[in-house]
């Protein structure tokens, strides 16, 4: 073997166990993968304990009601360390409620109630938005996540 | 090993440096952004990809650009390929 063959060997080489590495890390990342992501409702999947919190959006702005009857708009009230449930319904347009600093994305479908579990571990106010094209006022659905101690 | 093995074999290793260094520095970024579940979890989930994927990118930068930089017609007759 001369030089040539080996130094086209080591370029075939390294470039292999690069993308092998690469491959590698993503089938373990995808078959291991079992964070919160929202799935149609279903009362019975709802984790023992997570507070339900229904979730309303419309043209245009969010509506939360929570397990004692009240509501808010445009406003959702947490407390710090517990585990909450959104059902997410929507009144007309498709919408998409996203809070980043969860990493929390859920879409809210007329007719299909979708239903993702979350909780937050510190205290402080964090924007939510929508994040699906929904009509002229669009950009006015949003609003803050106050999380309570 | 000859020169160009060696300097093959050390775009790999800078590479995985990088993509180290990468790794702790998301880390820190996405402690500083997320805040709780399924954020925490997910961000540790895709720390290591996304440092792979950094590592991947160093890797092709350096292997593809340097011949390039360094062989490249360096006078500014004609079309230049760089
Ligand atoms: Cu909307």
């Amino acid at each position: 073997m001369n030089s040539k063959t080996r130094t086209e060997l080591l370029y075939v080489v390294v470039v292999l166990v690069v993308l092998m590495a690469a491959a590698g890390l993503n089938i373990v990342y995808v078959l291991g993968h079992e964070s919160n992501i929202a799935t149609a409702k279903d009362p019975s999947t709802v984790p023992a304990g997570s507070t339900v919190i229904n979730v309303t959006g419309y043209q245009w702005a969010w509506q939360f009601t929570y397990p004692n009857g009240t509501s808010s708009t445009d406003v959702l009230w947490v407390h710090v360390n517990t585990e909450y449930t959104f059902q997410v319904i929507s009144k007309d347009v498709i919408h998409d409620l996203l809070i980043p600093a969860l990493g929390l994305q859920v879409y809210a479908v007329p007719g299909h109630p979708n239903q993702v579990s979350f909780s937050v571990n510190k205290v402080g106010s964090y924007i939510f938005e929508c994040v699906e094209y929904c009509g002229e006022d669009h950009y006015l659905m949003r609003g803050t996540m106050e999380v309570l101690s | 090993m000859q020169n160009i093995e060696k300097l093959i074999t050390s775009f790999l290793i800078i590479s995985i440096v990088i993509g180290i260094v990468a790794y702790f520095i998301l880390g820190f970024l996405f402690s500083l952004h997320f805040i709780g579940v399924p954020g925490v979890p997910a961000s540790q989930e895709a720390q290591p990809i996304i440092a792979t994927g950094i590592a991947a990118m160093a890797f092709t930068i350096l292997f593809m650009m340097y011949p390039v930089v360094k062989f490249g017609v360096k006078n500014d007759e004609g079309d230049d390929f760089r």
